[in-house]
This record gives structure tokens, sequence and C-alpha cells, in this order.
């Protein structure tokens, strides 16, 4: 009772309701991607039955143009689409927070300024425009993805983090941490790194959601993942001729997709408002 | 307090700021002061004075802020601290001179736990064990008169009040037992009745472990109620060095007009007293005694040559003030 109660309280919190739903949603993607590859009856490249069937019980989700179980393929899709979006956040948070706390704690100007220029260049251009052009010379493929999100979205990270790490490295407590004689590398660990990253996983966060979004339309665009690949994108781009008829072979991935991006917009929106940042 | 063992002397110190590559300001350009072992100096001036460079001079943190020591010499219990190097300055910092950080507010890191604080505190010496380390936090908590200190060691700092954390920041000064503590304006952005009981921690602090304690503030009366001896600052320079029971004898017209400006000796309803003008440009300073243009007792001698140095009055007193023959013998009471 005591606990439940514990959780009413929590949930009443400004911001946490999100948080909760947010987790809920993203945590079920998560789930049926880990179960249905494991005790699914169909798999994602099996041909079940007739082409084109609505959804019924035997086929949950429908077939497609080529009789294959949409179902199994929406939830194969998933460790592909969000396992690419989270190496593509997680290598360019890492660096670009490394980056940008050496960056802002540096007091070598001329090593700052010339990194700090090609940060500003990487961000001048728009991701999805590098991404397609790069993709012209690296090859269709979610591994071009991931190297494209490397080689761009650090610079990013970078420039967040080292705004942050410039501040940190100004403040009290800093100030303090050195004049008490910790050891230089614990105060990078444990001071200003942790200070500067709060920074970064906040924008990690709302970058997840463009990066899945970045993966599938670059798949729709036949640009990272290509038929047959179980991978919304190219689901949602093989129901297009199809969309008019049998509307379920593009519908099921794309409420995937809306589904997973939507879970994690949900749980940053209520960050927020926890912090306060948003009504 | 004089007869006890010398612990610092800063002795004529200049400190110059590194603009740009070629620019050079001189922020201090004759600091100095002695601190014995146990005694709790107070140290005051105006902002822009060059106080807290002064502090970070015997802290060694001036570097991070482009500045360095361009003379004189700062001797810490035998220790050379402007040649020192930085070996030298991990066996001292922490160790032998703690530091208790300007504000309350932004002391404190804000991703750590208070037990995690202090923990980085302990861990600096010697490597003891979670238990043993645990226990010492708990201690140093007791120390500064945290009550229930078992929860405090797991919140986060914007879980505690101004005061709390400031007192958190004490602990972690004293952490190592050092022999000296500077605290540089511990009670900024306290409220008064804090500020007492902050003050009040740290004389207890002194006669417990006979810890020096020099203590930075604007606050006159504050830091005079609290200190044994009171060394003043203006425009980058020490003006006047004197036991705080002997300030309303000042010999200095700057402490003199400091102490008359006092809130509680302004007449009820009346103008508050205050300095006339306005203090010199940092690095900006004029020939002579840097305090000529606002003086009463100015003299045409006030107005050349370089910035007077220390006159020594008797033991524990000491001035710049080149006329102070002819200042009226008791000051500031009404």
């Amino acid at each position: 009772m005591t606990l439940f109660k514990k959780f009413r309280r929590w949930v009443d919190e400004p911001g946490n309701s999100l948080v909760l739903s947010g987790s809920i949603m993203f945590v079920t993607v998560v789930l049926m991607g880990i179960l249905v590859p494991l005790f699914y009856r169909f798999g994602p490249y099996d041909f079940v039955g007739d082409p084109l069937q609505p959804p019924s019980l035997t086929y949950l989700f429908g077939t497609d143009q080529l009789g294959r179980d949409i179902f199994s393929r929406t939830f194969h899709a998933v460790y592909r689409d969000l396992g690419v979006a989270f190496i593509g956040v997680s290598i360019p948070f890492l660096m670009g927070t490394l980056i940008g706390i050496i960056l802002g704690t540096s007091t070598n100007k001329w090593v700052t300024n010339l990194i700090g220029s090609l940060i500003d260049g990487i961000n001048a251009f728009p991701l999805l425009i590098i991404a397609v052009a790069s993709i012209a010379f690296l090859g269709p493929g979610l591994s071009s993805v991931i190297i494209i999100l490397t080689l761009v979205n650090w610079a990013r990270y970078a420039k967040i983090a080292r705004t942050k790490a410039v501040v940190v490295s100004k403040a009290n407590y800093i100030e303090a941490a050195y004049t008490l004689g910790y050891p230089k590398r614990r105060i990078f660990r444990k001071h200003i790194g942790p200070n500067v990253s709060s920074e970064t996983i906040a924008f990690a966060l709302g970058d997840f959601v463009l990066v899945v979004l970045l993966v599938a339309g670059l798949s729709f665009l036949g640009l990272a993942s290509t038929p047959p690949t179980a991978e919304w994108g190219a689901m949602i781009n093989e129901g297009r001729s199809y969309l008019i008829s049998s509307k379920w072979v593009s519908t099921f991935p794309g409420v995937a997709l809306c589904w997973s991006a939507i879970s994690v917009s949900l749980v940053v929106d209520g960050l927020n408002r926890r912090e306060g940042k948003i009504q | 307090m004089t007869g006890k063992e010398l612990l610092v002397d800063i002795d004529s110190v200049q400190i110059t700021v590194k603009l740009s590559r070629t620019r050079r300001l001189q922020i201090v350009d004759y600091a100095s002061m002695q601190v014995h072992r146990g005694e709790m100096m107070g140290l005051i001036g105006e902002s822009g004075s060059g106080k807290t460079m002064l502090c970070r001079g015997f802290t060694g943190t001036l570097g991070r802020r482009n500045a360095f020591i361009s003379g004189g010499k700062i001797m810490f219990d035998g220790i050379d601290l402007v040649q020192a190097k930085a070996d030298v300055w991990r066996s001292v910092r922490g160790k032998k001179i703690g530091y208790v950080p300007q504000s309350a507010l932004a002391g404190s890191n804000p991703v750590l736990t208070i037990g995690a604080q202090l923990r980085e505190a302990l861990k600096n010496d010697k490597e003891l064990d979670r238990d043993a380390m645990r226990k010492r936090a708990m201690e140093l908590l007791e120390i500064v008169q945290i009550r229930r200190p078992d929860i405090v060691m797991k919140q986060y700092p914007y879980q505690l009040s101004g005061g709390m954390k400031q007192r958190v920041m004490i602990a972690c000064a004293i952490a190592l037992n050092p022999d000296l503590i500077v605290a540089d304006e511990p009670t900024t952005g306290l409220d008064v009745t804090v500020q007492a009981e902050i003050m009040r921690l740290l004389k207890n602090i002194r006669s417990e472990f006979n810890t020096a304690i020099i203590l930075v503030s604007h606050d006159l009366p504050l830091i005079n109620d609290v200190c044994d001896r009171i060394t003043v600052m203006h425009a980058g320079a020490t003006v006047e060095t004197l036991p705080s029971s002997e300030i309303e004898k000042s010999k200095h017209p700057y402490t003199i007009a400091l102490y008359k400006s006092r809130i509680d000796l302004a007449p009820p309803r009346g103008d508050l007293i205050t300095i006339k003008g306005q203090p010199p440009s940092v690095g900006g300073w004029q020939e002579g005694c840097r305090f000529n243009q606002r003086c009463d007792f100015v003299t045409d001698a006030c107005l050349k040559g370089p910035h007077p140095l220390y006159l020594q009055l008797k033991p524990g007193h000491q001035t710049t003030c080149i006329n102070h023959a002819s200042i009226p013998h008791k000051v500031g009471s009404h």
C-alpha cells in the first residue's frame, strides 16, 4: 500500500506521468522486438501465405505483396532501427562530449580555435544533405548511416559540451576542487565530466528521435537498408504502391516508427517539465 | 597572538594578469601580511582591491585565471609558494591549506551527493577504506554541526539550504586537518543569522584544531567581531594590519573611513556615511598614496612618489599612512 501511495505521489509530480507513459511505450516496443524474433511462428523473410491479405488472427498485421507476415517483419525491424539509432547517437555523444570538454578546458587558443571552426563548419550543413551526399560514395547500408552520424553528429555534441565546459570549469566548485588539491584526472572524471554530460545527455535524448526518423527516412529513399530487409522505412516504401487497396502494408511499420519516436519524445518532454524548463 | 609561530608570510607580493599576449595588468602591487599558527586573520577590502586574487596566490590557482605572481614572496610553513612546483602544490593543497569557496550557492558540485563530496576530499590523502571514510565523513558533518548527518550524506546540494551547503564546504576544507583555511567571502548570499552561525563555526574550528584562518570579506564589522587581526586592502595594496581590538585606534584614513561607514553608526533616519569619491580603477593607480583623492588628512607628500610601504607602529600594527601621527587618536565612537 505504501509503495502504491509512493508511486501515486511520484506520478502526480509534474512531468512524471509523461516520463512514465513514454517509458512504458518504449519498453513495449523493445520487448516486442526481443520476444517476437524469439517466439513468433513466422520469420521475417518467410513466404507464409497469399500476398496482401488483410489483418486477421492468423496474420495479425496482414501480409505484404510477397506474402510475408507484416507482424513478424515489423518487430524484427526493432533491433535494426532502434539499434542503429542507439549506436548512431551514443558514439557521437561520447566523442562530442569528450572533445567538447577538452576544448572547453584547454588553454591552447590555437587548437581550440581550429577545432572550434571545424565544428562550426560541420554544423553549418544540414545533416540530411550530408547524409545523402555521403551515401553516394559510401554506398547504401545501415553501416554507412552509422559512419555518417559518427563523422558529422559529434560536432553538435561538441559544441554543446564546449559551451558547458567553459562555464563549469570556471564554477566555484571546480575552483574548490582544484584548491583542495584533487588530482586533475579526478576533477575531469568526477567533477567536470558529469556536469557537462548532463547537458549533452539531454540533447542526446532529443537527438535519438531525430536519428530514428533519419534512419527510417533514408531507408524509405533506399539509401540505408534496402528491400527485402525488415526495416520500417524500407517496409513503408514497399507498401507505397498498395496504399489505396492494402493500407496495412505501410501502416503498421509506420505506426511502429511513430510509436517509438513519440515514446522518446514523451520522456524528453516529461524530463523537461520535471526540471521546470517548460510548463 | 604575536608570540606564536609564523605560518604565512606574505611579503610585498605583486600579482599580474595577462590580458593578451603583450598586455599585462598589475592588480596587486604591494601586499604584505603575516599570519601565525592558530590565528584568525580578516582580509578586508572593496571589490577589485585584489583580496580574492591574493587568496588565489596562496592556493595556487592564479594560473587558471591567467594571472601570476610577478614579485615578492609567499612563505607558507617554510615552503616558498611562489617557486613551488606541481608536486609541492600537491602536498600543500587540501592537506595543509583548506579552501572554502566564495559563494555558498555555487560552491558544491551539483551532481555529487554530500557523502560523495566528502569522500572526494578524504580520498585526497591516503586510501582509507569505505567504512573508515564513511565514519570520518560523518564525523566531519558533526564537527560542522549538521543535524542528522546520515540523511544529509545521501542528499544532493540542491536539497540543502545555503547555510548547510557552506557547512559542507567547510567540512571538505577541514577534512585533512589543514594548518590554514582560506575562506573567501564564505557568507556571501547567506542571511545574517546564518552568517553569524558560520562565523561561530569557523571560530570553533579554530579553537578546537588550532587552525589558522584567513577570512576574506568586505564586511568590516562582521570580520572585526570574529578575527584576531585585520588586514585592510585598498586598490591592490595592503594599507593597514592591526589587532581587531584596536580598530578604533586605526592609523590609516581608509580603515577609519570604512569603519565609520558602518550602518549602525549612521544617525537614525539620517544619511549613511560613505567614503567620498570612487575607488581608483584597477591598475590605473595614481602617484603616491592611492587613497589621496578621497582622504581627509591628505598632505602634499601623499601626492608624490610610489605607494608608501608599511610602517611598523607597534607589534602587530602596521600602516602605510605617512601621516599616521597626525590622525586623531580615537575615531568612530559616537
